[in-house]
């Protein structure tokens, strides 16, 4: 049994998994699919039966590919080609890189936490409202569009709503090719220019909050944590502040919890990371799912055990 | 759709991310970067290490792990400020 730890070398996130399943005797291979080819190597064998074979390769260790048991896809880079390659090679060399590797790993047999495709489907927030919407969850009312007048109509009829981007913002550009941040913004109808025109623009009724949640899904369990907000940036966007913010546990009510399960069954996932604005009559309206969100600040500020959960979750064999 | 006389093509304000529609957005402090000096990958323990001990064993206050856009898909790229416990 091994567990294959997908992920960049500086994730301290990781690390609180890896740590969990060392202190239980589970071996682990942390691979960072950016350094195949030129620091891993692959090698795979398909058999006519459809069975995948062989091993991956680091300078300190390999893994047998039949021995890999379950799989935490947590923050890999995208494949490095070899520098001294022509722009055109580069570019060759990682989209072929990205097709072997990444075709060899999805098609192991074995438990993701969670599976890249699966990752992939839910990545965006009209597919992810929808589909909290028919859960049972409660939802903001949405606007996608690049109608200006749509967008003007909208906010003039919510009275107050705010502007989300569903990306991030433009890429800061560099190796790194990082989106940079671009936060939730309060838009009136006459902030909304005819620039709607030149893309998708998601626009949200905005809702009254007494505080945020922060909703950490690990198979079955919930680990909901309060986030109140100590300045007005924070408390547009807590993301935006992170120095103002408190933090603290909370039990989500009963249907919101059911709701919750039957959301990330019906997308197919093991872990989420759930957004929330409970509202000052105390009703919990959902905002967005990042199947790949970031959870170990949380468990830093409140104890919560993620970290074992997930744990939990990779040593289970599905092989 | 093809551009008017009327089709607002001003670029974003310099410095700052403006969304296409928008006068304005939220804007935040400018990155100052992130503390890893002294940080090294361990890979006997595949874990992170600073002056030889775990990170993750250490007060890490200030030091922030950036989300970065993955091999498939990352929903929002924004810093996440690990605290003392």
């Amino acid at each position: 049994m091994t567990v294959l730890v997908l992920t960049q070398q500086l994730d301290p996130t990781a690390d609180l998994v890896i740590r969990e399943l060392h202190q239980r005797g589970i071996p682990v291979f942390r691979c960072d699919p950016g350094d195949f080819p030129e620091a891993v190597e692959l090698e795979a064998h398909v058999s006519v039966t459809g069975a995948v074979t062989g091993v991956l390769r680091s300078a300190e260790r390999e893994v047998d590919l039949e021995k890999v048991t379950s799989v935490y896809y947590r923050r890999p880079t995208p494949h490095r080609a070899h520098s001294r390659l022509n722009s055109t090679e580069q570019t060759w060399s990682e989209r072929e890189a990205a097709a072997g590797f990444g075709g060899v790993v999805t098609t192991l047999g074995c438990r993701w936490v969670n599976h890249p495709h699966r990752n992939m489907a839910v990545a965006h927030k009209p597919h992810q409202l929808a589909a909290a919407a028919r859960a049972g969850l409660t939802v903001p009312e949405s606007l996608i569009t690049n109608n200006a007048d749509a967008a003007r109509d909208f906010a003039e009829a919510q009275g107050k709503a705010v502007y989300k981007a569903m990306t991030g913002g433009p890429d800061t550009g560099g190796e790194a090719r990082t989106a940079s941040a671009l936060y939730t913004t309060l838009v009136t109808a006459d902030e909304i220019t005819p620039g709607v025109a030149r893309t998708a623009h998601l626009f949200q009724a905005w809702v009254d909050k007494a505080c945020e949640v922060r909703l950490t899904v690990v198979g079955e369990r919930l680990f909901a944590a309060r986030i109140d907000a100590r300045s007005a940036k924070a408390h547009v966007d807590w993301r935006a502040d992170y120095r103002n913010l408190a933090y603290s546990p909370i039990e989500p009510p009963s249907g919101v919890g059911r709701a919750v399960h039957r959301l990330m069954s019906g997308l197919h996932l093991t872990f989420g990371a759930l957004d929330f604005v409970v509202t000052p009559h105390g009703r919990w309206v959902f905002l967005e799912l990042n199947p790949n969100g970031q959870w170990g600040w949380i468990q830093l500020a409140t104890g919560q055990p993620i970290a074992a959960a997930i744990a939990d979750q990779l040593q289970e064999s599905s092989r | 759709m093809p551009l008017t006389a009327t089709t607002d093509v001003t670029p974003p304000v310099e410095g700052a991310y403006r969304p296409f529609g928008l006068t304005r957005c939220t804007t935040t402090e400018p990155e100052s970067g992130y503390d890893v000096s002294g940080i090294d990958y361990e890979p006997g323990s595949q874990m992170s290490v600073r002056d030889g001990r775990p990170l993750i064993d250490q007060p890490i206050l200030g030091t922030a792990v950036q989300c970065t856009v993955t091999t498939t898909e990352d929903m929002q790229a924004w810093t996440d400020q690990v605290t003392d416990s």
